[in-house]
């Protein structure tokens, strides 16, 4: 009876503390996203493309941060002992990526960074990665993609407005101080540059990536420097489409048949659907696309070979310095769209 | 459950219900302490960290929304920058109304300055005089940090001039200038009075402390005087990486939250004392003890009383039984007190089982002082002067006629029928002695009716043994002699007959005489239940003392054919009930 009774108690015991084990009962792999900001629709629509293709048993987790490093920080301060194998981090603060690494690393567990590229020194140790686009060659294509507008040797480039055989442009850049803006401006100027052409740079605006603000910066540009404006170079092309809202309304770009007469031209990044419907309409003359479904196929990739433990050398992405994964763009003009229209 | 009474066997009452009832007090009652406490904890933890999380968050906030400032002050200038060229010494100096109306803007900024990125000399500044001068890259080494990092601002380590007592901070970056063309370094020198401002304005408790390091751990601010237990502290602060833990520091509880600054590679340690929600902590669970120590107090002593009331009034009654027990005459003895209902009623099924009690005595008493009147009449019978004289006639008149053998066997019947009669003070005696007695009797008896009758006996080996009511043969046998053979013509024959079925010994007496007719065993029967005591010896009295002695067990059985003879049977039963 006693024996019985002792019996009774231990198994209940015990299946007591199995039930309060962590973990207990997730045998399948767990990954948690952490988001700078849920209300980007760039980011949101990365991440639907992502958990899209998510195998069935994967169960992740995805955290907002609503553009805090330190709600950031507390999302995966919390998360670190909840048994992840995996954290995939949008960061808020590039600089906070180091002392996001040493954490994870402390607790074993791999991370890979997108979007926002962690400084180089903040990588380091193992399964530690980056996937993100290739910005020098985002603004690099730019240039390839006007180049053939200006390649005439200009006397009968009908884009050399002056004849003077320099290009003049103004560039509208997204957010001071941000890697992309940054490196997309300094890479159009620079190839186009490399390319042989002489640049004179007009103006340089601040439109923070925003449509109405590119607008109002168009609109200042324009009212400058007018006629002597020969390219625009948009760091992206929401920014793009407001200063083409601009130049519509002061009818520098006129309805002329079944396209617009264009003084000069507009170039974007990003390929957004509607950017890709401005260059059917002939309004922007071409984008780069950023493409976050490769982005998201890198990071998924990636994702499998840190889950399954394989081995890195048949990675099919090229990996710079160790580290970062860089997923280049295509161009996209009128003569290729469709291949990109869905 | 064996186990469990056997604990339990022999134990009183009140040590059992105490027992048990402080097992399961004490198992509530420490279930219930666990509980209470795992919430209050949980819940005043939850409440506290929820509270640390905030009050981090602002601070953090705080240094946030500060560094922000200066970044945002650094976007305008990079922005606008792009508009000088500031090689040209007309616009250098352009810039430099430039800078000097922004650094009006903003309190916190001591000088702006832009450098050429390759030779390090002044281009343009706020401060005039500096403007061509090339830099001497002082220990902060900003200018190499910013050409090292060119996509962030770098912040610098505080600094104070040689013989200044105020705090620097020099934010540099890389900038460009003149539409992107040309590069150059930016400087923003920022007082770091705001920096330590913040902190104490801080409520962080008794020893609480900001302490904000580089990515390497270096100490860059802390708002601790002692800087050695700053330094011992980093030890704590390594092992957090970020996030949020307890610790214990320097004689205080501390909650130290670890988080970034953005935009530097700074992070911020936030120490808060904790030592006042631990105390509470520590109260309350001292509380809910000496509670749960009352409780259980009281509620043993609660017990105990009730156990009390249930085994006291137990005690009284066993006080009562033993009274009882040890007196040698039974004495109605009423048992009275108050207590609880089921022990009242214990004691009114005591004092009626008494009452009852008593009424079986005095029915016992009655039905023994029946018994032996009954006896003695049947005793008396023995010694019916008639009988005797009867029996000393025929003696005598044997030996005057010389039959001296058979005057002595009759004298020795006499004397033997005599002895079991008075000898034996029991009510029963075994069937051999009744047999014996009934022989000698008939002895004499049929010496004295000159052999006008014959017997014989029949009875079971087994019987011999049975315990039977003395006395209770011969009064049928003489019956049967005076009423059935006396007259007889022809030679009468008695038969006496034993023999044991179905636990009921049946002994039965036979003649072969006139017979009863039915009216008459009718009114025999009707004359047994009339209830008066029978001061005969015949068949009434040896029913009553069946009847006393073996309770409606046994009975006596007439059979009768006229002409014929008659049997009397009595049924007794082999155990007394």
């Amino acid at each position: 009876m006693r024996k019985k009774i002792i019996w009774l108690l231990s198994i209940l015991l015990i299946c007591l503390i199995i039930s309060v084990l962590p973990g207990h009962g997730q045998s399948g792999t767990k990954i948690a996203f952490f988001l700078y900001n849920g209300n980007d629709t760039f980011i949101t629509e990365m991440m639907e493309t992502m958990t899209g293709k998510i195998p069935e048993d994967v169960t992740y987790e995805v955290c907002d941060a609503g553009n805090s490093q330190a709600v950031q920080n507390q999302q995966i301060v919390e998360r670190i002992d909840g048994g992840f194998d995996l954290f995939i981090i949008n960061a808020v603060d590039r600089l906070a990526c180091s002392s996001i690494v040493e954490k994870c690393s402390g607790a074993g567990i791999p991370v890979i960074f997108f979007n926002r590229e962690p400084l180089e020194d903040a990588l380091s140790g193992s399964n530690v990665y980056y996937v993100g686009a290739a910005a020098d060659s985002l603004g690099k294509k730019q240039a390839d993609m006007v180049a053939a507008l200006f390649t005439e040797r200009f006397e009968r480039s009908k884009y050399d407005r002056n004849d003077d055989g320099i290009v003049q442009l103004v560039i509208l850049k997204g957010e001071q101080g941000h890697q992309d803006a940054e490196k997309r401006t300094d890479n159009c100027v620079a190839r186009l540059k490399e390319l042989g052409f002489d640049v004179e740079i007009l103006a340089i605006e601040v439109a923070d990536w925003n449509r109405s603000d590119a607008g109002e910066a168009m609109e200042r540009l324009y009212v400058q420097y007018g006629s002597r404006i020969e390219l625009v170079f948009s760091n992206n092309d929401d920014m793009a489409l407001g200063a083409i809202d601009y130049l519509l309304k002061k009818e520098v770009f006129k309805e002329k048949g079944p396209d617009y007469d264009q003084p000069f031209v507009i170039v974007g990044v990003d390929g957004t659907a509607v950017g890709l419907e401005a260059i059917e309409n002939g309004l922007l003359y071409g984008t780069v696309n950023n493409d976050f479904a490769k982005q998201s196929n890198a990071i998924l990739t990636l994702m499998k070979y840190i889950i399954s433990n394989g081995y890195l050398d048949d990675f099919p992405y090229i990996m710079t310095n160790s580290y970062y994964i860089y997923i280049d763009g295509d161009i996209i003009t009128r003569d290729n769209l469709a291949e990109y229209q869905k | 459950m064996n186990r469990l009474s056997r604990v339990f066997k022999s134990k009183s009452v009140s040590s059992i219900i105490v027992t048990a009832c402080v097992v399961i007090v004490l198992a509530f009652v420490s279930s219930l302490l666990f509980v209470t406490f795992t919430s209050f904890k949980t819940g005043i933890d939850g409440a506290v960290n929820t509270q640390i999380r905030e009050l981090s968050t602002q601070i953090v906030y705080n240094y946030e929304n500060y560094i922000g400032g200066i970044i945002e002050t650094s976007n305008i200038i990079q922005t606008d920058i792009d508009r000088y060229d500031i090689n040209a010494e007309q616009e250098s100096g352009l810039f430099g109304d430039y800078l000097r109306e922004i650094i009006h803007l903003n309190s916190d900024i001591l000088n702006i300055a832009v450098y050429d990125y390759e030779t390090g000399r002044c281009l343009s500044s706020s401060n005039i005089n500096e403007t061509g001068n090339v830099i001497d890259d002082d220990e902060t080494n900003w200018f190499q940090e910013a050409l090292d990092n060119p996509t962030v601002h770098v912040f610098s380590i505080p600094y104070s001039e040689y013989g200044s007592k105020e705090y620097k901070v020099n934010v540099s970056k890389l900038i460009k200038y003149h539409n992107g063309g040309i590069m150059g370094v930016l400087k923003i020198e920022i007082s770091f009075h705001r920096f330590i401002e913040l902190v104490e304005k801080s409520n962080l408790g008794q020893g609480g402390h900001i302490t904000i390091i580089d990515s390497d751990y270096e100490i860059v601010h802390t708002s601790l005087s002692d800087q050695n237990a700053a330094l011992k502290e980093i030890d704590v602060v390594r092992e957090i990486v970020l996030g949020t833990q307890s610790a214990y520091l320097d004689g205080y509880n501390m909650t130290v939250n670890v988080d970034t600054l953005s935009n530097t590679k700074w992070r911020i340690c936030i120490f808060i004392n904790i030592d006042r929600v631990m105390e509470i902590e520590r109260t309350f669970l001292l509380t809910i003890i000496i509670i749960t120590c009352i409780i259980l107090v009281i509620g043993i002593l609660l017990f105990m009383a009730a156990a009390q009331t249930i085994t006291a009034p137990m005690k009284q009654l066993e006080l009562a039984m033993r009274k009882v027990e040890k007196s040698d005459y039974f004495r109605m003895e009423e048992v009275e007190f108050a207590a609880s209902k089921e022990v009242e009623a214990l004691t009114r099924r005591f004092n009626r089982m008494m009452r009852k009690i008593g009424e079986l005595m005095e029915n016992v008493i009655a039905e023994q002082a029946a018994q032996r009147k009954s006896e003695l009449k049947a005793l008396q019978n023995q010694i019916n002067p008639h009988f005797l004289y009867n029996t000393l006639d025929s003696i005598m008149w044997l030996i005057e006629n010389r039959k001296n053998q058979e005057a002595g066997e009759m004298l020795v019947a006499l004397a033997r029928l005599f002895r079991i009669g008075i000898s034996n003070d029991s009510e029963v005696i075994p069937l051999r002695d009744e047999m014996e007695h009934v022989r000698n009797y008939l002895l004499i008896q049929k010496i004295r009716y000159a052999d006008s009758f014959d017997y014989e006996f029949q009875v079971e080996e087994a019987a011999l043994d049975v315990k039977t009511l003395k006395l209770i043969v011969q009064p049928i046998v003489e019956n049967s002699i005076y009423h059935g053979l006396k007259n007889k013509i022809d030679k009468g024959m008695l038969r006496i007959s034993v023999q044991i079925e179905d636990d009921f010994l049946f002994i039965r007496v036979s003649d072969n005489g006139y017979g009863i007719r039915q009216e008459v065993i009718d009114s025999l029967y009707a004359n047994f239940e009339d209830g008066v005591v029978s001061n005969s010896v015949g068949l009434k009295n040896i029913y009553q003392r069946a009847m006393i002695y073996y309770g409606g067990k046994a009975e006596i059985i007439i059979e009768s054919e006229l002409d014929n003879g008659t049997t009397i049977i009595v049924k007794e039963p082999l155990k007394r009930e």
